[in-house]
């Protein structure tokens, strides 16, 4: 069988390269405004700082807002404000589907203790030992 | 008057074709340097749930209160919050400060805030005399009237 069929002489076509810049740019722009950093909201709190404060693995975090209204303790986990006697059943939940679970407490630095007391007490209930008390790390404390 | 004639001045060209590359790096060197949200925190594990309690000698325990306005006593001394690390050395250098476990008591009022500098202070005294840290979380105390 003839394998050879005429080619049509063809001049090389170029593509314009000074628009790839602008291309680039705008997927750096896309994926600067995609970009979601924290799906979880929380509470609005200011967080108390430290000196020894660690880094943490987010892999498995899970975090526990807790914050103040007046006399009031709220406490937030996953954007749902949650009553402090539901805890345990939702951590509970949370350690199940994940056994190395540990617990970032992101208290308002003003909060009075015995609401940490409280959830504190909840997550040993839940068996939910590993915790992280979330704190800014400072070099200096004023 | 006289004027000069202008001299024709030929138009310099900057060279476009490297300008994708350039914003290329840009982006790697973005995506590369933006941290995630790294999350800082003190680690801390809660006692155990248990029937049986754990009997620990009692002059093992070094007692440490925190009261509604933040002042801080180790077994009933006052001391000053920024002091309380220095402190906390002086004790773990002691014959038995291998076996010290320091409990923090704050009163219910007591700023949450003000447990987390007692923390960071012991973690400091741990971290500084590199002993195996023994903090714990005491339930919070009624205020004293």
């Amino acid at each position: 069988m003839r394998k050879h069929f005429g080619k049509v002489e063809e001049s090389s076509p170029s593509i314009p390269t000074s628009t790839t810049s602008d291309i680039v740019f705008l997927l750096l722009i896309f994926f600067m405004v995609t970009t979601v950093f924290r799906t979880e909201q929380g509470l609005r709190i200011d967080l108390p700082q430290a000196l020894s404060s660690k880094k943490i693995e987010t892999k498995n975090l899970a975090h526990v807002w807790i914050g103040y209204d007046g006399d009031r303790g709220v406490v937030s986990i996953d954007d749902r404000i949650v009553p402090i006697g539901q805890i345990k059943n939702i951590i509970e939940q949370k350690k199940r589907v994940n056994p190395n679970l540990i617990v970032s407490i992101m208290a308002d630095r003003n909060t009075p203790y015995w609401i940490s007391n409280d959830v504190f007490g909840q997550l040993i209930k839940a068996n939910a030992l590993h915790v992280s008390l979330t704190a800014k790390k400072v070099n200096a404390i004023k | 008057m006289l004027f000069k004639r202008k001299k024709k001045v030929e138009k310099p060209e900057i060279p476009t074709a490297s300008l994708g590359d350039i914003t290329f790096l840009m982006l790697i060197f973005f995506l590369v340097t933006s941290s995630f949200n790294t999350e800082m925190g003190l680690q801390i594990v809660l006692p155990e749930e248990s029937k049986e309690t754990i009997t620990v000698l009692s002059k093992n325990i070094v007692h440490v209160r925190i009261n509604r306005f933040g002042d801080v006593r180790i077994e009933n001394d006052p001391v000053e919050w920024t002091s309380v690390a220095d402190k906390a050395m002086d004790l773990l250098k002691q014959p038995n400060g291998d076996s010290l476990i320091f409990s923090i008591i704050p009163t219910r009022s007591a700023k949450y805030d003000y447990m987390i500098r007692v923390f960071d202070q012991l973690k400091i005294a741990f971290e500084k005399t590199q002993k195996k840290e023994k903090i714990s979380l005491s339930p919070a105390e009624d205020d004293e009237m």
